[in-house]
């Protein structure tokens, strides 16, 4: 690199040198070698011998000067365009394959893993669950997206379920906005919809009433639009508004027990629900949101068994979370969510219901280390109370790297029945996001 | 199957309207800021990194993925976390940036062609200019870092109280991975016009600003 410069500056040194030394052929035909028009022949013939050589010499001057500047530009591009090649060689050595680039179509395949490892108070130890959660992107141009996950997991006989989390198509139609459309991650809410998976979710479980089945929607099949904007002064906000076919109810008997809320393909009750969440960060380190849905649902599903005809009756949702990190090291989270299904005296199970949870989580990363230290305490209150429970849970990870993480934690469950199957338990889990 | 409900129709109708509004508006505003042409997106990229990948998960290491790929992981991070477009695009011109090749142990200063070719244009600003557009986003204003992992620059244990000039500036160039931290710091803090003059004004820089020196 430095022998790219010195080059310019040898031949500037030879012309400086070069002019102080009269050529004798300059002297004796100026104009020939200047390439003066010979117009100023004249001139030239009106001026002393001196004045003439030095025309001579400042024209020699201003066209070597000249092929110096277009020999510096040109070492100079082609210093550039060696440190480009340089640099994406660096790239391609770090990355390990040269990537395609420039076309108009990109495709990549993320996801995340995991495998849990349970104690439980009254029961076996056992390696419980293994999954693996393959999300494919395909992005054409900047203004077309798909993304579709899969869930592959392990269940009880050792079978394995596959189950299609969501699959969307976006249109980024603008800074602020894109219409996505598909199965979704219910925008209601920010458990579901942004911490579950395992690599990012901080403890080794969901808090109760956030997982499946639970006082959170999972996940619908509809359109939205989503998107953000900066306002500068009061901050940025982001937002997720939809329309879907909307969850449908199970029932136990003549009780409604639970919320179906994973995406269905079909629209018994004939009727659309709405809602969405808008989020507010006054500062990048605070983040508050609401959710708010609404429409009509029926039952489908009487002790496991699917029926028709049932009549519909009013849904509900409402939701707020926030995020605050006062401390690079240390996040606090926590989140309301509370659903709901109205009376409908034709069906049968006639009785409304609500299904509420909340929780709040602080985590600690220990500074300079990989370790980080996590507490939660979650309530979740539902109209089948042998799932209503009361729990604190502390935990600690070890980060092998940004998106690795070993975790162990501990659950003390209060359950409202004495004969919940909801136990305190041990957890040991190992994650990885890719 | 019923009929939709009227409420419902209405409420898809008037979306619809309002989708066909943001697009029209849309189609004006596109490719209104293209980073390649824009000298602050690399700064506002990695301000943008550093505040909003945090907001669900530790910030991943540039050099995780290549340029193709974190168009598409950005795509999808757009969706997920609701990020405008602008910003999208200035954290996408970070990342591609920012992943290029990284030692991984303490490093000796090794100037590459593109350094010395930028020294021209980045060595004008100064040691506070150059500190706020490429290194502020993660060791902060005060130097105690703004993600979890960061050194400490103020700290006695920090890298400004333990290593020499020498090193600093091979760090700087060459990227560095502190021991415990979950990322690495990517070469020339991910700012590939950075130069090795400018990597040794900002060490005497933060010497003064955070230890006093």
């Amino acid at each position: 690199m430095r022998t790219i410069y010195a080059t310019p500056l040898v031949l500037a040194l030879g012309i400086a040198l070069g002019t102080t030394i009269p050529s004798s052929a300059a002297a004796a035909n100026p104009d020939a070698e200047s390439g003066t028009p010979s117009g100023t022949s004249a001139q030239s013939a009106t001026e002393s011998p001196e004045i003439a050589e030095l025309r001579a010499q400042i024209a020699e001057l201003n066209r070597r000067l000249e092929q110096l500047a277009q020999q510096a530009a040109a070492a100079r591009d082609s210093a550039r365009s060696d440190g480009a090649k340089a640099d994406q060689k660096a790239r391609i050595a770090a990355i390990g394959y040269e990537a395609p680039v420039n076309t108009r179509s990109t495709y990549h395949l993320a996801g995340y893993g995991f495998a849990d490892f349970v104690v439980p108070q009254d029961g076996d130890a056992a390696f419980s669950a293994a999954s693996f959660n393959p999300i494919f992107h395909a992005q054409y141009d900047e203004k077309i997206f798909f993304e579709g996950e899969l869930e592959i997991e392990v269940i009880d006989g050792g079978e394995t379920e596959v189950n299609l989390e969501y699959a969307t198509i976006g249109w980024l139609f603008n800074d602020s906005a894109a219409l996505v459309a598909g199965r979704f991650l219910s925008p209601l809410g920010y458990f579901r919809q942004n911490l579950h998976p395992a690599w990012i979710n901080r403890f080794a479980s969901a808090p109760v009433g956030f997982d499946h089945d639970g006082a959170a929607p999972s996940a619908d099949l509809g359109a939205q639009i989503r998107g953000g904007w900066a306002t500068g002064a009061i901050g940025t906000f982001n937002y997720g508004a939809y329309v879907g076919n909307g969850p449908e109810l199970e029932a136990e008997e003549d009780v409604l027990e639970g919320v179906i809320s994973d995406g269905s393909a079909r629209n018994e009750d004939g009727n659309l629900v709405w809602g969405g969440r808008i989020g507010w960060l006054p500062v990048p380190t605070l983040e508050i949101g609401l959710s708010f849905a609404d429409g009509r649902t029926s039952v489908t599903e009487v002790e496991g068994e699917e029926i028709a005809g049932e009549p519909d009756r009013e849904y509900r949702f409402y939701g707020g979370d926030f995020a605050w990190r006062p401390l690079p090291a240390l996040e606090l989270r926590g989140e309301y969510a509370r659903q709901s299904a109205g009376s409908s005296a034709s069906s049968l199970a006639p009785d409304s219901a609500v299904w509420r949870a909340w929780y709040a989580q602080a985590a600690y990363r220990v500074t300079g280390t990989p370790w980080e230290l996590v507490g939660r305490y979650g309530d979740f209150d539902s109209v089948n109370e042998m799932m209503s429970t009361r729990q604190w849970g502390a935990g600690i990870d070890y980060w092998l790297t940004s998106s690795t993480v070993i975790k162990a934690a501990y659950e003390f469950n209060d359950p409202d029945l004495a004969e919940s199957e909801i136990k305190d338990r041990f957890l040991l889990q190992i994650a990885h996001g890719f | 199957m019923k009929r939709i409900r009227i409420p419902a129709m209405k409420l898809f109708v008037a979306g619809s309207l309002i989708l066909a509004f943001a697009a029209a508006a849309g189609a004006a505003e596109a490719d209104a800021a293209n980073p390649a042409q824009d000298p602050m997106a690399f700064a506002r990229g990695a301000k943008a990194w550093a505040d909003n990948c945090v907001r669900c998960h530790n910030n991943r290491d540039p050099r995780e993925l290549s340029d193709d790929q974190w168009r598409a992981v950005m795509a999808h991070m757009r969706l997920r976390a609701g990020l405008t477009g602008q910003a999208t695009r200035d954290i996408l011109e970070f990342l591609q940036e920012s992943n290029g090749n990284t030692a991984t142990t303490t490093a000796q200063p090794v100037v590459s062609p593109a350094a010395s070719v930028a020294a021209d244009t980045v060595g004008a600003a100064t040691p506070e200019a150059l500190y706020n557009q490429t290194c502020v986003a993660c060791h902060g204003a005060n130097g105690k870092g703004t993600l979890p992992g960061v050194t400490d620059l103020t700290s006695d244990q920090g890298p400004l109280a333990r290593m020499s000039d020498k090193d600093l500036i091979g760090s700087i160039l060459n990227g560095m991975q502190t021991p415990g931290s979950a990322m690495a710091m990517p070469a020339k803090g991910g700012n590939p016009a950075l130069s090795d003059a400018d990597a040794a004004r900002l060490v005497r820089y933060m010497r003064e600003r955070f230890r006093g020196e």
